[in-house]
């Protein structure tokens, strides 16, 4: 196995830039981080939560934090932020964890019982999530053999191993890699087809 | 410790970390890598989309061939649709039990199962009238909150929980509630009383009220002993025992 530190990441320069800025209190590059970092931390935030509310507010609660941090100079190697802004969501996330999530809050706060949101997915998610397996249900029908749809269903829904799938199916791990990587592909092209022809109406009415 | 995208591509870390296989510093590595890659984070997000979605599947497949749970919902009140929330995430470890249970020979039986035919949504299945029977509304789905026994459990002591099912009653709803949520995962397992593991699911989470709900077909449980055992999961795979819950099915 390789060293995984071998080779520094591609943008370590752009992100001492950032976090200098940050420093000497531009207001435009807090932004920047924000936005830079946006996706990954709301990613990883639904991830662990599995609460859509508990995730908003955590996502927050970590720029806020880091934010503070950096503009302190809490953070010594500005190369390491990324890490730095995953590991102060992640821990965050613990935090929320050990001290019961928001079931706490409301406890604590009788009155803020009324307004706690329905855990429960709302619309959008629940839209989503039905879009998703409708495409999932097309790439599985365009599949070319029932092998390879055993292959995925054990890999995904039976949780096994990828070398328990290919000792019994005698596979090598070039054509298991291949599997899934056309099916991760093939289902990534059509969820972008629908999320732009979601988005042409919208489009339309706008002009 | 920084981690290159030639690395993470190589090793098939997005995969890993989806199914939360890799150790701790190399899940924090490649946290810390994909928060500053576009193209790991573009496929990471499809990858569990796709995952996301399969698991989808496979429970929609589970409840129309075995439980008509979905249109049930409707009928119930708001509380006990919180609580079936968690329900419908065990739902998607019931084809995980019929895999483990069958392993060997049957695994490949049981993999089509989980996807019976893939049929694109909309378009005409087969099914056949006790698939179509099941797939049906049902209402009063027996519900048992089980208590937990957290030590000094007696060898040969008749358990508390007493759990009646009708040979004819589909599917059973347990609800197990936490003393507290310590761990960010949950491992449960249920045995019979023989000692042989008969269903087992990982990377459970607790519903908002420290709660996990589980959903289990009758055709699982004939009148015996059972125990049912929750362990907490630490990030680093470590388990902990968290509680036990001893139940007797018996036939009304």
């Amino acid at each position: 196995m390789s060293d995984p530190a071998a080779v520094p990441p591609p943008d370590s320069a752009a992100m001492a830039d950032l976090v200098r800025r940050i420093v000497s209190g531009d207001p435009v590059a807090e932004a920047e981080l924000v936005q830079r970092f946006s996706r990954a931390v709301s990613f990883l935030l639904r991830r662990l939560a599995r609460d859509e509310a508990m995730a908003e507010d955590l996502y927050q609660e970590t720029f806020r934090l880091v934010i503070e941090k950096v503009r302190d100079g809490e953070l010594r190697e500005a190369e390491r932020l990324p890490g730095f802004v995953s590991g102060m969501a992640r821990n965050l996330f613990l935090g929320a964890v050990r001290r019961g999530g928001r079931r706490q809050k409301w406890q604590a706060e009788p009155e803020a019982a009324e307004t706690a949101p329905d855990p429960a997915p709302g619309q959008l998610a629940s839209l989503l999530a039905q879009e998703r397996a409708g495409i999932v249900r097309r790439v599985l029908a365009e599949l070319k053999n029932d092998r390879d749809r055993e292959i995925l269903s054990r890999y995904y829904i039976a949780d096994q191993d990828k070398e328990e799938i290919c000792r019994d199916l005698d596979l090598s791990d070039l054509h298991f890699n291949r599997v899934l990587f056309r099916a991760r592909q093939r289902y990534r092209e059509l969820f972008e087809k629908w999320q732009g022809a979601a988005a042409a109406p919208q489009s339309q009415a706008a002009g | 410790m920084p981690m290159d995208h030639a690395y993470a591509e190589e090793h098939g870390l997005i995969e890993s970390y989806l199914k939360d296989r890799l150790s701790e510093s190399e899940r924090e590595a490649f946290e810390a890598h994909y928060f500053a890659c576009e193209a790991c984070m573009e496929q990471l997000e499809a990858a569990s989309d796709f995952r996301e979605g399969m698991l989808r599947v496979a429970a929609e497949e589970t409840a129309r061939a075995q439980v008509g749970l979905l249109a049930g919902l409707a009928l119930l009140s708001r509380a006990h649709r919180l609580a079936l929330a968690g329900a419908l995430l065990l739902l998607l470890a019931l084809p995980l039990a019929l895999l483990i249970t069958n392993r060997g020979l049957e695994r490949r039986l049981a993999a089509a199962r989980i996807i019976p035919a893939a049929v694109p949504e909309g378009e005409p299945r087969i099914a056949s009238r006790e698939q179509e029977t099941a797939a049906g509304p049902q209402v009063n789905l027996p519900l048992f909150t089980l208590a937990a026994v957290r030590g000094g459990e007696e060898a040969g002591r008749e358990p508390v929980n007493r759990v009646p099912l009708a040979p004819t009653t589909p599917s059973a709803v347990f609800t197990l509630e936490l003393a507290a949520v310590d761990y960010p995962s949950y491992r449960a397992s249920l045995r019979d009383e023989s000692g042989k593991e008969i269903w087992q699911a990982r990377d459970l989470r607790p519903d908002s009220r420290d709660s996990l709900v589980i959903l289990l077909p009758s055709r699982m449980l004939p009148p015996g002993l059972y125990r049912l055992k929750i362990e907490g999961v630490k990030n680093d795979r470590k388990t902990f025992p968290v509680a036990a819950y001893p139940f007797r099915v018996v036939r009304p």
